[in-house]
């Protein structure tokens, strides 16, 4: 399935995806979220390698002069497929790796309790590597009660004149980015 | 829902998103918030059920709750006083606090709902296409609707350069009418073991049952190659020892030169831990001899 990516077709992509790098680097990185995002909501083995797999295969259809004019749509059709060879692969390889996605996991209970600290030590260092505000901001956003944390919502987006929709895309990035960087604590 | 969404909707769904980035964010606003009501047990009995589905079965996901556990726990360091908790909020007030303005809030939960299923559909269509030593299975009378759903790839369509104004129309979700849920929890789920030593199955690895709340019975299944018996008796008991039924007679399916065993089990008497199940031939003479540990585990949410 995987194929190696030229970096001239590469740079096709993000010439396709907007004007100047920053532009186009930003774009790139909110596309392939949304890829990921694509394949774990259609619970596929590897999300990342996917949506990966997919923009190579997009930029390498760039790099052979296809003109794209509607990026997005496009890389949802070659999502499409990428999924249904995934699914393929998995059911005709049968390798241990399908174990990892048995319903259970085998781990003791005090191996969990260990992981659990573990995560929280990870995210306390995270939240140490984000700026001042937000750190506070997502810790004041999922503080409280559930009663209470609408309203307390409300008026943090009022203090910081935000929507409130504002509001929770701001505070879903900044979780995003600690989402991450706990997997990779973790997991080291 | 997924049995009456047709695999033409999935796909405009997600084309919707694809093009509609601010539909985007609220949806992973609201799995994140739905994963944050998961962990703090606010989520309705049906809807954790539904949850469970999912998200226990796929590692990624599984990563998602831990950390949502993680914050959650960080988060309450940090309250200055304990807010009470109120009564579980269903999702359609969490929707209506989160989203006050846009989409209709049937039309957002009709959205993401067939999210969550869809999820759900793909990972039993999936599931079902392995072989595994355990298995686990749904009892015969309580098959999921989700399994039920089939998701067939559509074949008509390529990509194509998108050379024309083509740009999908963002289109609201239905609005569904009824509560009646797509996919029913089973209620009694089967765990199939392989007999002769305590190493489990011949991966090394021990055979595992996730139960989920609304499962009421579990049935253990495993085979014998020599029917030399003509009774026979198993007892359960905790890897630690404790006893947790038996020894009770159980009746042998004829299997060939072997015989097939269905054991159940009520689900209350299986808190998370490791069992094992001895199996006993009983002679003419009432004498006892064993002839199969096997080893298994369960874990509950």
């Amino acid at each position: 399935m995987k194929q190696t990516l030229t970096a001239e077709a590469f740079a096709g992509l993000l010439r396709n995806l907007g004007e100047g790098d920053d532009a186009a680097g930003e774009r790139y990185e909110e596309l392939r979220h949304l890829l990921i995002k694509f394949f774990e909501w259609r619970s596929a083995s590897y999300p990342e390698e996917c949506a990966d797999e997919t923009l190579n295969r997009v930029a390498r259809k760039i790099g052979e002069g296809v003109d794209i004019k509607n990026i997005t749509a496009y890389c949802h059709e070659v999502a499409r497929f990428v999924f249904l060879e995934s699914t393929k692969d998995r059911s005709s390889k049968n390798t241990q790796l399908d174990d990892a996605h048995l319903a259970t996991r085998t781990t003791t209970s005090s191996e969990d309790a260990e992981e659990d600290e573990l995560r929280l030590a990870c995210l306390d260092r995270c939240l140490k590597t984000l700026p001042d505000s937000n750190g506070n901001l997502i810790i004041a956003y999922y503080r409280n009660g559930e009663r209470s944390q609408i309203d307390h919502r409300r008026e943090i987006a009022e203090r910081l004149g935000l929507r409130r929709d504002a509001l929770a895309n701001r505070v879903q990035r900044i979780r995003d980015k600690l989402e991450k960087c706990v997997k990779q604590c973790v997991q080291q | 829902m997924l049995a009456e969404t047709s695999f033409d909707d999935i796909n405009t769904f997600e084309a919707n998103y694809f093009s509609d980035k601010s539909l985007f964010d609220r949806l992973v606003s609201a799995e994140s918030d739905l994963i944050d009501g998961y962990v703090n047990g606010r989520l309705t009995d049906e809807l954790s059920e539904r949850f469970e589905l999912v998200y226990l079965s796929h590692p990624a996901k599984r990563e998602r709750i831990a950390f949502a556990k993680a914050l959650a726990a960080r988060t309450a360091q940090d309250s200055d006083a304990a807010t009470p908790v109120t009564s579980p909020l269903s999702l359609k007030e969490k929707l209506a606090a989160l989203f006050g303005n846009g989409l209709s809030l049937v039309q957002f939960a009709g959205a993401f709902a067939v999210l969550v299923l869809l999820g759900a559909g793909i990972w039993y269509l999936n599931r079902n296409t392995n072989t595994e030593q355990a298995k686990v299975v749904p009892a015969p009378h309580d098959t999921p609707a989700a399994n039920q759903a089939a998701i067939t790839p559509s074949p008509s369509v390529t990509p194509q350069p998108m050379g024309s104004n083509t740009k999908a129309e963002p289109r609201p979700a239905e609005p569904r009418p009824s509560p009646t849920p797509a996919v029913s929890v089973p209620r009694a789920v089967t765990l199939a073991l392989s007999t002769g030593g305590l190493r489990g199955s011949g991966s090394g690895k021990i055979p595992t049952l996730s139960i989920l709340r609304a499962t009421r019975e579990v049935n253990l299944t495993f085979r014998i190659a020599d029917n030399a018996f003509p009774d026979y008796r198993y007892s359960l008991r905790t890897a630690a020892g404790a006893n947790v039924v038996g020894p009770t007679k159980v009746s042998a399916a004829r299997s060939g030169s072997g015989a097939a065993f269905t054991i159940k089990v009520p689900t209350e008497r299986l808190p998370g831990g490791d069992y094992i199940l001895t199996l006993s031939g009983v002679g003419s003479d009432g004498s006892t001899d064993d002839i199969s540990r096997s080893l298994f585990r369960v874990k509950k949410p």
